[in-house]
C-alpha cells in the first residue's frame, strides 16, 4: 500500500510528505495508530504522532487525524478499509510537529 | 560527563545579572558604575596580557599580537568570525559570540550596552593596540559587530608570521575561566560597593542568587574564591567532555514554577488530592502526562465500583442491601488479598470510601452524568462518565493550576526532603523546574507488557522516580490480569469479555483450549466467583493452568464459547446488554468499538479468542495510612502506591484512588502549614539529572529506544506475565540488566528536536520501566510460592509458613536491593493463618477461610 504522511517542522513550520510503501500482508490487522507505530519503529523514528497516554479504544480521542481528507480516530480506523492512505494532521488546533496537534480548548 | 562551572557563557550571564540588578536598583548612575567597572577590568586584563608578550614580537604592537597572547579560549562553535586581510587593513566581522548568544537567549540583551564597546577599547588600551577598534555594534542595530584595524603593521609578512606563531603557541597563554570570572566579579564588586555601599552589596547578592540558580552552587562558590587557587584543580574542571559539546546543563531549564503542592497525575487520585489541597487554601499545580480527566486507566473502567451495602444505605442513602458491612468488606479484602495487605491501608479504604465516593457522585451529578446503582452497593457507568465527573471537580476549583501533556522527569531533594521536580512539556520540548514544598505522586500503575488492557504509557514513572528519590517500593511482583479480547481484531485488548461476564448473568460460557475442547473447570469455580472481583483471579488461574498444560493457543489465549445457550437466550441477553450500555456508549458499541462481529460470533456459536491481559498493579510506592512515603514531603496516592490490596485486588481501583487522593491532599496541606519556605535546591543534583536526560542526544551506539521499549515488553510477556518459574525469571532479570546497559550507553536518538520527540520520551520511560521490572522480577524470584496473582509453575503451593511477607525494593548508589517484612496489622487485625494450601484455588475454596462475599 502507498502511504503518504504530511510532516511539519516545529522549527519553521515547513511541510513535506513522507512517502512509504508497505506490504499489504503486514498491514492486515492494523489500525492507523498501529501503522504509525510500525513506521516509527521500522521506517522513520523521527515521525511524530500523538501516542502518549492514549486509550487505544476510541475513548480519549487524542489520536484524531485526517485520513484521505476525512477526520478520524487513528486507534479505531482500520487500514484494511483503504486502498491508499494520505495521512495529515486534524484541523483541531495548531500543528506542534508532524501529526501532533495542540487542541484548541 | 563533567559539568562546566565556568565559561564565556557564565561570564556573559554574570554580567547580565549584575547589570540588571544594579540598573534596576540605581538607574543611570548604576549604568555609569557598570561602565567604569568594565573599563577597569578591561584595562587590567589588557595589561596582564601584554606582560606575556615576548620581546622579539614587540615590534608588531597591534591586534595580531593581541590575538596571539589572548588569555581566553572559547569552545568550538561558540564564536564565528569572518576575517578579511588586506595589505594595511584587517577587518573582523563577528557573526556569533557567546555573550550575544546568552543575552539574546535570556532576553537580557539590553544590558549588553554597558559591556560591549567599552570592554574592547579598554582591553586594547591596556594591551597597547592603537590602530583601530569596534566600528559596528549589533547592540546599536547593526546586523553584526565589526572590528577594523588599519596601519602599516598589517602586511602579508606579518600575517604569515602571525599564522605560524599562532600554531606554535596553541593557546598557551589562555587563563582559566574560573580565574577570569573571579577577577571580573571582584572588579564589579569593588566598583558597585564603593559607589552604592550596602545597597550595592544587596544588588550583587541578588545577582549571585540568580547566577547560582542558573549555573549551580559550585559555579557561585568559584566566583567568590581566590582565583590563585584554581591552578591546582584546573585539569579536573576544564577537561570536561561537556566543553566539547558546549553543554551547560542548567541552561536546559526553560522555566521555573513555584507552588506549595505539586500533584502529578491526571486521574482520580490526582484530582481528588488537588481539590482537597486547594480547598484548604493551598497553592496547587497539577502536571499530567496526558489530559486531566482524559488520561489514566479510569477512562477504561469496565463498569463501576462498589462500597459495602451498609455504608451505601446508611451513609449515602441508597436503597442497598445493608447485610454486608464495613467489617465484612475489611475481612474480604484481606483474605482475598492473601493476607499481604497493610491493614491500616485497608481500614482507611473501608472507612473513608463512602465520603470519597459521595464526592465523585456529586461531581458526576453536576456534570449531568448518568450512573446506575445496584442493590449490592455497586455503581455502574462508563470510564468516560467517571472521567467527566473528575473534570467537573477540577473546573469547580479554578485556582488549581494545570500543566498537561507534561511528563514528570524526577523529584528534587535536598537532605532527604522534597524540594520540587523536573518535568518535560511534550508539546513545547521545555524542561520545567517546579519548586514545591510537597509533592503528591498520583501517576498510576506500571505494566510492562504488550498484552494489556490499560491505556498506553503505563510505564511506572511515579514508582521509579520515587524509588530513585529514596522511597521504597512494595509488592511489585503482583500484577492483576483479566480476560481480554484477541478476537475480533477490531476489539483486540478490549475488556468486553469481562464486561459480558459481569453484565450478562444468564449467559453461560465456557473456556475452550487450543483444540476447542472445554477446560476441565470445577463447577464451584464457575458459579461461586462469577461476576465478582475475585473472578479475575480465578480466570487468570485457569489461564495459568492451561499454559502449564500447553493447552493455550499460539498467541497464549483460550477461546470463549457461548454455544451452550439457546439462540433466544443469547439474543435476549445481548439485547439487554445493549439497552443498559447504550446509556453510556453508542448502541451496539463498547467504548469506541463496534460489537457487531462479537454479536454475530456469539449468535452463530463461533468461539472468540481471549487472553489474560494486565489491568492493574497491586505493587507500588510504600506509604503509611497518611499517604506519606519515606521521603519527607513526598506523598503518593492511588495505583502508584502498594499495600492496600496485597497479592490480589479484591476492592476497587476507583475507590482506592479517591480515598488516597483525599488523604494525600489533606496530609500534604497539613505538612505545608508547618513548612514555611520552599526548600533550597541542590543545583548540582539538577545538573546531574539534566545530563542524564540529555545523554540520549549525545550517545552513540545506534540502539533505538523504540526497539528497546518493545524488547522489554517482549521479555516480560514471555517470562513475567501469567505463569512464572525460576529459570524464566532469572533469565528475564539478566535481560533487563542488559537492557539497562544498552539504554545508558548505547541508546541514541535519530530525532534531535525536543518537541514531541517520541524516541526521547520512550528512552526516558524505559529508564522507569526497567527499574519497576527489576523490582518486580527480583521479588518474584524470591517468592518461591504461589499467592494471589503470582503463579509459580515450580512452586504451586500457597505457603503461609514462609511467605506471609512483603518484598520491598530500595535504590541506593545505582543498586536496587530487596528486603522483606511482615504486613502492618491494625488493632482489629485479621490474624495471620499458618500452613500451606496445594494451590491458589485450594486456598480460595478452603471452607476454613470463612469469609462473606
Amino acid at each position: 500500500m502507498n502511504i503518504s504522511i504530511k510532516r511539519t517542522s516545529p522549527v519553521n513550520g515547513a511541510s513535506k510528505m513522507l512517502k512509504v510503501v508497505i506490504d499489504d500482508s503486514i498491514l492486515s490487522d492494523m489500525t492507523v495508530q498501529n501503522l504509525l507505530e510500525y513506521i516509527t519503529c521500522n521506517v522513520d523514528p523521527s515521525l511524530a504522532y500523538y501516542c502518549h497516554s492514549v486509550c487505544e479504544h476510541g475513548v480519549c480521542k487524542r489520536c484524531i487525524l485526517k485520513v484521505n481528507s476525512k477526520t478520524v480516530l487513528a486507534c479505531t480506523t482500520r487500514v484494511s478499509s483503504y486502498s491508499h492512505l494520505n495521512i495529515e494532521p486534524a484541523d483541531v488546533g495548531d500543528v506542534v510537529r508532524d501529526l501532533v496537534v495542540c487542541f484548541k480548548k | 560527563m563533567k559539568i562546566v562551572h565556568a565559561s564565556a557563557s557564565h561570564h556573559a550571564m554574570l554580567f547580565a545579572f549584575v547589570a540588571q540588578e544594579v540598573v534596576n536598583a540605581f538607574g543611570p548612575p548604576g549604568g555609569k558604575a557598570l561602565r567604569y567597572a568594565v573599563e577597569q577590568y578591561g584595562k587590567k586584563r589588557g595589561q596582564i596580557m601584554a606582560q606575556n608578550v615576548d620581546p622579539e614580537n614587540d615590534s608588531a604592537n597591534n591586534v595580531l599580537l593581541f590575538d596571539l597572547f589572548r588569555e581566553w579560549e572559547l569552545f568550538p562553535g561558540q564564536q564565528e568570525c569572518l576575517t578579511s586581510k588586506e595589505e594595511g587593513e584587517l577587518s573582523v566581522t563577528c557573526l556569533r559570540c557567546p555573550w550575544r548568544t546568552e543575552w539574546t537567549a535570556s532576553g537580557m540583551a539590553e544590558y549588553g550596552k554597558y559591556f560591549c564597546g567599552y570592554i574592547e577599547s579598554a582591553l586594547f588600551e591596556g594591551f597597547g593596540v592603537r590602530d583601530g577598534g569596534l566600528t559596528a555594534n549589533w547592540l546599536q542595530g547593526e546586523s553584526n559587530c565589526q572590528f577594523v584595524f588599519k596601519g602599516e603593521a598589517y602586511t602579508r609578512f606579518n600575517y604569515e608570521k602571525y599564522e605560524a606563531k599562532k600554531q606554535l603557541l596553541n593557546g598557551r597563554f589562555a587563563v582559566s575561566w574560573e580565574e577570569l570570572l573571579s577577577f571580573f566579579f571582584h572588579e564589579l564588586r569593588s566598583v558597585v560597593v564603593s559607589t552604592f555601599s550596602n545597597e550595592g552589596e544587596a544588588a550583587l547578592s541578588r545577582a549571585l542568587d540568580r547566577y547560582e540558580l542558573r549555573f549551580g552552587t559550585t559555579a557561585r562558590k568559584l566566583l567568590l574564591s581566590d582565583f590563585r587557587q584554581f591552578e591546582q584543580f584546573d585539569d579536573t574542571l576544564v577537561e570536561s567532555p561537556a566543553m566539547g559539546t558546549g553543554i551547560f546543563p542548567l541552561q536546559e531549564i526553560s522555566r521555573m514554577i513555584e507552588t506549595e503542592i505539586l500533584v502529578v497525575g491526571g486521574s482520580g487520585a490526582a484530582v481528588s488530592a488537588a481539590v482537597v489541597a486547594s480547598e484548604q487554601g493551598r497553592d496547587v499545580l497539577i502536571i499530567s502526562k496526558g489530559e486531566i480527566g482524559n488520561s489514566g486507566n479510569l477512562l477504561l473502567a469496565g463498569g463501576g465500583f462498589s462500597l459495602d451495602g451498609y455504608s451505601a444505605r446508611h451513609e449515602l442513602g441508597y436503597d442497598a442491601d445493608d447485610s454486608f458491612t464495613q467489617d465484612d468488606l475489611f475481612d474480604c479484602l484481606i483474605k482475598e488479598g492473601f493476607y499481604l495487605n497493610d491493614q491500616d491501608l485497608v481500614q482507611l479504604y473501608v472507612e473513608k470510601g463512602p465520603a470519597a465516593v459521595k464526592q465523585l457522585l456529586d461531581w458526576a451529578d453536576r456534570a449531568h452524568q448518568k450512573i446506575l446503582f445496584l442493590r449490592n452497593g455497586t455503581w455502574i457507568a462508563s470510564g468516560k462518565c467517571f472521567a467527566r465527573a473528575l473534570v467537573q471537580g477540577v473546573r469547580e476549583h479554578p485556582s488549581i493550576r494545570r500543566l498537561e501533556d507534561c511528563v514528570l522527569l524526577d523529584l528534587l531533594t535536598t537532605n532527604g526532603c522534597v524540594t520540587g521536580a523536573l518535568a518535560l512539556s511534550l508539546m513545547t520540548g521545555e524542561i520545567i523546574l517546579v519548586r514545591a514544598k510537597a509533592v503528591i505522586l498520583a501517576t498510576g500503575g506500571f505494566q510492562p507488557f504488550h498484552i494489556h488492557n490499560t491505556v498506553s504509557d503505563v510505564t511506572g514513572d511515579g514508582q521509579a522516580i520515587a524509588c530513585r528519590a529514596g522511597a521504597e517500593l512494595v509488592d511489585m511482583e503482583f500484577l492483576l490480569f483479566m480476560p481480554t479480547a484477541l478476537d475480533p481484531p477490531e476489539l483486540r485488548y478490549s475488556i468486553y469479555p469481562f464486561v459480558f461476564e459481569s453484565n450478562l448473568p444468564n449467559l453461560h460460557y465456557q473456556f475452550l483450549d487450543r483444540d476447542f475442547c472445554p477446560l476441565d473447570i470445577p463447577f464451584a469455580l464457575e458459579t461461586r466467583f462469577r461476576g465478582k472481583k475475585i473472578s479475575k483471579l480465578v480466570n487468570s488461574y485457569l489461564f495459568s493452568q492451561a499454559q502449564m498444560q500447553e493447552k493455550t493457543t499460539d498467541r497464549g489465549g483460550l477461546y470463549l464459547d457461548y454455544s451452550a445457550n439457546s439462540f433466544t437466550v443469547k439474543r435476549q441477553s445481548l439485547s439487554l446488554f445493549f439497552d443498559r450500555f447504550s446509556q453510556w456508549h453508542k448502541r451496539g458499541y463498547y467504548n469506541g468499538e463496534s460489537l457487531d462481529n462479537v454479536e454475530q460470533a456469539i449468535l452463530n456459536d463461533v468461539p472468540l479468542e481471549i487472553i489474560a491481559a494486565c489491568e492493574y498493579s497491586m505493587g507500588g510506592i510504600q506509604v503509611d495510612s497518611m499517604m506519606r512515603t519515606s521521603v519527607t514531603g513526598l506523598f503518593a496516592a492511588g495505583e502508584v502506591t502498594g499495600g492496600t490490596f496485597g497479592a490480589c485486588r479484591a476492592g476497587d481501583g476507583i475507590v482506592e484512588m479517591l480515598v488516597h487522593g483525599i488523604t494525600a491532599g489533606e496530609q500534604a496541606s497539613k505538612y505545608c502549614s508547618e513548612c514555611k519556605w520552599l526548600g533550597e535546591l541542590d543545583l548540582d543534583q539538577i545538573s546531574e539529572l539534566l545530563i542524564r536526560y540529555l545523554r540520549f542526544f549525545n550517545n552513540k551506539g545506534g540502539i533505538s529506544s523504540l526497539q528497546l521499549f518493545n524488547d522489554i515488553q517482549s521479555v516480560c510477556d514471555e517470562k513475567f506475565r501469567i505463569l512464572r518459574n525460576e529459570t524464566g525469571l532469572k533469565s528475564a532479570l539478566d535481560q533487563i540488566k542488559q537492557f539497562q546497559l544498552h539504554l545508558d550507553e548505547m541508546c541514541s536518538l535519530n530525532c534531535k528536536e525536543h518537541i514531541y520527540n517520541i524516541e526521547w520520551l520512550r528512552a526516558l520511560q524505559c529508564d522507569n520501566l526497567l527499574l519497576c521490572c527489576k523490582a518486580g522480577i527480583l521479588a518474584a524470584i524470591e517468592r518461591r510460592e504461589s499467592r494471589g496473582f503470582h503463579f509459580r509453575s515450580d512452586f504451586p503451593k500457597v505457603d503461609h509458613n514462609n511467605y506471609l511477607l512483603k518484598y520491598y525494593s530500595s535504590f541506593h548508589d545505582g543498586i536496587l536491593t530487596v528486603s522483606r517484612r511482615k504486613p502492618r496489622l491494625t488493632q482489629n487485625q485479621v490474624r495471620f493463618p499458618k500452613g500451606t494450601h496445594a494451590s491458589i484455588m485450594a486456598y480460595l475454596t478452603d471452607p476454613d477461610l470463612h469469609y462473606k462475599r
